[in-house]
């Protein structure tokens, strides 16, 4: 009998952490905006990929090169209200690397959206050009340092501590506008997994795990 | 017998408050009411798959399906306030007489937007093979597209064109558009026939509106080029000057649905299309962003549809119960596409904007359904279903000049 008991009050601790903190993990099928860039294709939204001169695609990946630039918004609706943000990560895959890219990850500024591109962070309703093309202009196009770096060197999953990016954009202390990743050492290509779902593939394999607690 | 109940309510309770898996972003519209949409216009033609509407020389063509020998378009004549006109004029499109006796019929039409043109492609009911197999010899005698002359009475056939091994048979869909000068014919299912690979392409047109091959012929009199033309099919082939370029695994993988499901020019030099699991944008002469593409969730035919005011797109991959919309930015197509799930709906048709009440209407089983859209073009949630005698709606377009929303039905018998 007391065997039992003990046994479902273990149960029961182990269900009360969840209550106390969750974690959640969003994937590329959550994203509401998304856009590779680069300066080859200076107002295609999708230049993930090129199949050849001026032909490019989306999936199966993310061809990353140091003139490209990933730009990413994970909407945050699924964090209940009332909660602290105690940790979050976002991670990526890589199935091919040349060289050692550090792939920067920074919070977007400006408020980018139709016809984003190389040139433009929105060109409707009226075209808006970045600071910098690409996209790169730290503290106007984008946060003036790296919210998080992948540092990488080989093909594999890789995460970066980004709590105090989602921990803003919850609280409402900035505008949730994503992030940007782009290789800022000349380094590379990487070859990503892409965040875009499709009929071939899910995007699932970017991921932005929170951890919360109420407040 | 206790303990595994207590086990299992314990086990169910932690999986209760496990965090919840992701979802794809999307939008469940509300369950569909039945109600009415003053102005549909039902047109009473038989199997209809596809319509084309040319607003001031008040036509509409119904393309037919395949119970017929030879492909059929259903002309239907419009009054001066757009009430379709008795006395539907059948036009039958010309072929070989393949053994066995395949049955044709009219893929897709376009009007030309400044002359009394119809282009229709038409297709056979027998599949490709796939692997590919050789041509049986009388199917390389069937010419795809055929060009009337509307103005005459009954129309009167141009040129019968597109004939081969350079396009695909036994393709059950395929769009055709022409730009929005006149100055080219966008068609589907363009083969290339050494690797059989997909892809789409676009003929220029000359000032009468046949397919210009050069620049020497262009200055014959109509009757020696349509001659010329027709002695051309008849040997080397008459084939689009530009094509999209080959990608057979993601952008063009091989379907029955065709490659260039529904095309929407956006100007001259730029289109839009879709393809059984993608939006795809061509510039055909741009060589620097030439050719690109954005998937989707959902597989299928897919018809296209645009908004009339914004920069956006709406697509149908048949039959879902989805309508995507996207946007584009003088054609480069631009952010993710957004899913509209209509619950329980079997969806058909091409999605159409009316542009006068802002509303977005699609055709599906026995429905035509209709919402609201906000003024970003998004699709309000309520949802009013329209009851038509038509089990496929497929034939769906409206008119901004009447107002009217025009619908193939089945004829009451």
């Amino acid at each position: 009998m007391t065997w039992r008991w003990l046994a479902i009050l273990g149960l029961l601790l182990v269900s009360a952490v969840p209550l106390q903190a969750r974690t959640i993990t969003l994937t590329g099928e959550d994203c509401d905006r998304m856009a590779v860039i680069s300066a080859r294709a200076p107002r295609v939204s999708w230049a993930a990929q090129s199949y050849g001169p001026g032909v490019f695609y989306t999936y199966p990946q993310v061809q990353l090169f140091p003139e490209m630039a990933v730009l990413i918004r994970f909407p945050l609706d699924k964090v209940p209200k009332g909660q602290r943000i105690t940790k979050a990560e976002l991670s990526v895959t890589s199935e091919y690397v040349a060289g050692t890219p550090n792939v920067s990850v920074r919070r977007i500024l400006a408020d980018w959206g139709p016809g984003v591109c190389h040139l433009y962070y929105r060109t409707i309703p009226k075209k808006l050009k970045w600071t910098e093309p690409g996209g790169r202009g730290a503290g106007t196009d984008r946060a003036a340092k790296d919210s998080g770096v992948f540092r990488m060197d080989k093909a594999a999953d890789y995460t970066t501590d980004v709590t105090e990016d989602v921990e803003l954009w919850y609280t409402g202390a900035t505008a949730n506008r994503g992030w940007i990743l782009l290789i800022d050492n000349n380094s590379g290509p990487t070859y990503l997994s892409t965040p875009c779902p499709s009929i071939h593939a899910s995007g699932n394999r970017w991921k932005l795990q929170i951890t919360f607690e109420p407040q | 017998m206790t303990w595994r109940l207590e086990f299992v309510a314990s086990v169910l309770f932690l999986l209760g408050v496990a965090a919840p898996a992701s979802a794809q972003p999307q939008t469940t519209l509300n369950p569909a009411k039945d109600g009415q949409l003053p102005n549909l216009v039902r047109v009473p033609v038989s199997d209809t798959r596809w319509v084309a509407l040319h607003e001031s020389l008040g036509l509409l063509a119904f393309c037919q399906d395949s119970g017929h020998l030879e492909a059929r378009v259903a002309l239907v004549r419009l009054d001066a306030k757009g009430n379709p006109i008795p006395g539907t004029v059948i036009i039958k499109l010309p072929r070989p007489v393949i053994t066995p006796k395949v049955n044709a019929f009219a893929v897709s039409a376009a009007f030309h937007p400044k002359l009394p043109l119809l282009y229709v492609w038409q297709d056979i009911a027998k599949l490709f093979p796939y692997p590919p197999q050789p041509d049986p010899a009388d199917i390389k005698q069937f010419d795809h597209l055929a060009i009337y002359n509307v103005a005459k009475e009954p129309p009167e056939l141009v040129a019968a064109l597109c004939r081969g091994v350079d396009f695909f048979y036994g393709m059950q869909g395929g769009g055709l558009a022409v730009g929005p000068g006149g100055e080219h014919l966008y068609v589907p299912n363009v083969r290339e026939t050494k690797s059989t690979f997909m892809r789409f392409g676009r003929f220029r047109l000359d000032a009468d509106g046949l397919p210009e091959i050069d620049e020497k012929m262009a200055k014959d009199p109509v009757a020696v080029r349509i001659k010329k033309l027709t002695e051309l099919n008849a040997t080397k082939g008459v084939v689009p000057g530009q094509v999209t370029p080959i990608e057979y695994i993601y952008t063009f993988a091989f379907s029955h649905t065709g490659a260039g499901h529904g095309f929407y020019p956006v100007s001259r030099d730029v289109v839009i299309a879709t393809g059984y699991g993608n939006f795809l944008t061509w510039r055909p002469e741009d060589k620097s962003e030439n050719f690109y593409g954005v998937p989707r969730k959902v597989p299928g035919y897919t018809l296209l549809g645009a908004h009339p005011k914004l920069s956006l797109l709406y697509a149908t991959p048949t039959p879902s119960d989805s309508v995507f919309r996207m946007w584009h930015s003088e054609g480069y197509l631009t952010l993710l596409p957004r899913q509209y799930i209509f619950p329980s709906a079997r969806l058909t048709s091409p999605p159409v904007v009316l542009g006068k009440s802002g509303k977005l209407a699609v055709g599906g089983h026995y429905h035509v359904y209709v919402t609201d859209l906000d003024d970003e073009g998004r699709l309000r949630p309520e949802v009013t279903r329209v009851q038509v005698l038509n089990p496929q709606v497929r034939a769906l377009v409206y008119s901004d000049r009447f107002d009217k929303l025009y619908v193939g039905v089945e004829v009451s018998k």
